[in-house]
């Protein structure tokens, strides 16, 4: 583990990186397709917003007895940063946005690729600091010494699952197919989001299962349970979507021979 | 016999349209610049005041400023650019409060 690099926070650092890394990639996006209307910068910071505060308030109301619960003020100081939070609050953000600027244009296949890459760069940070998953029998496990193992309330010198490992793996994978085949293959637009948010959400619900987090209720972690409630709803989205034929290419019109 | 047309003449067309790229980029350096300052501040509040409440008031007055700026035409962009700015580095700096609080706390 290596929660420091020389004298920074080594997930802050990968954070960053990653925030930059979409940052290239949402503008470059932008401007091949064309989408460089101002209002993007709107759009842009509804995501922001609901991102920022759903990361650190979407694990806010965990008990059903709310007495449970921590303050709002400790929840925002000390509280979990969550993924799946900061990605609902953002997809909120945005459409709060561009009902306020009357933006009608869709604007996922600008964030698909950009959060894509983002994440496979930031999940780094994730990886180097954080408990790394459920011990393992493979032989790529990570055993942590008893310094990190005690920081992490984990088991010293037991392999264990790298479950960030395998988000990184996902999300470069994801972004590949994205950026080298999905945005020229779709025509329907905005899709390429509903697909990856779609993809993500399952491998997440899959890889929750190694992840090491608190089990809560019926054998599932609270991802899981929140996976269970939306995933559902994407899916059927997704089903709905390829029903009527919004998948499918348009054909390409035949060239008019000239006489 | 139709007379040819004769281009317009110079300098009289419509005024090039005016980017807001440099206040976006620029407002997002002040606002990450202001969420850092900002956020230091309300972390020592909170290490002198017992309620923890009070560490929100510097960042909420940090980020009074740009929503001020949202609401004139003329200084609009550098209220989005701060806000961007402002946003972006409470993502990245998520855990970084936590640290802070603990430091000024001994």
């Amino acid at each position: 583990m290596f929660p420091t690099l020389g004298p920074l926070p080594t997930h802050d650092v990968f954070v960053g990186l990653g925030v930059l890394a979409a940052v290239a990639v949402f503008v470059a996006e932008a401007r091949r397709r064309d989408q460089t209307d101002e209002r993007i910068a709107y759009v842009v910071l509804g995501a922001l917003v609901g991102g920022a505060v759903f990361m650190r308030l979407g694990t806010w109301l965990q008990h059903l007895d709310l007495r449970q619960n921590a303050s709002l003020t400790e929840q925002w100081l000390y509280g979990n940063r969550s993924i799946l939070g900061g990605l609902f609050g953002a997809w909120l953000g945005v459409h709060a946005a561009k009902r306020l600027v009357g933006y009608r244009p869709r604007t996922g296949d600008l964030f698909a690729p950009a959060v894509a890459l983002g994440m496979a760069v930031g999940r780094v940070g994730c990886l180097l600091t954080e408990l790394p998953g459920t011990p393992t029998g493979t032989s790529w496990g990570i055993r942590l010494d008893p310094a990190a193992a005690h920081r992490l309330h984990a088991p010293a010198g037991v392999p264990l699952h790298p479950s960030f490992g395998y988000e990184i793996v996902f999300h470069a994978l994801a972004f590949c197919l994205l950026w080298f085949w999905l945005r020229h293959r779709l025509d329907a637009p905005g899709e390429t989001l509903t697909l990856y948010l779609a993809a993500y959400g399952l491998f997440r619900f899959a890889v929750e299962l190694v992840r090491g987090n608190e089990v809560v209720w019926a054998g599932l972690t609270r991802p899981q349970l929140f996976l269970l409630v939306t995933l559902p709803l994407l899916l059927a989205r997704v089903a709905w979507q390829a029903r009527h034929g919004v998948y499918r290419r348009r054909p390409v019109p035949a060239p008019v021979e000239v006489a | 016999m139709s007379q040819p047309s004769v281009p317009p003449p110079t300098g009289y067309g419509p005024p090039p349209k005016k980017g807001h790229s440099l206040e976006l980029l620029v407002g997002a350096v002040l606002g990450g610049a202001d969420a850092v300052v900002t956020g230091i501040l309300g972390a020592v509040v909170s290490t002198n005041v017992a309620n923890g409440v009070w560490s929100f008031g510097p960042p909420l007055v940090g980020l009074l400023i740009p929503v001020v700026l949202l609401l004139n035409e003329s200084t609009r962009w550098w209220g989005v650019g701060i806000l961007i700015g402002f946003f972006l580095t409470l993502i990245v700096l998520g855990g970084a409060c936590v640290a802070l609080i603990s430091t000024f706390s001994g």
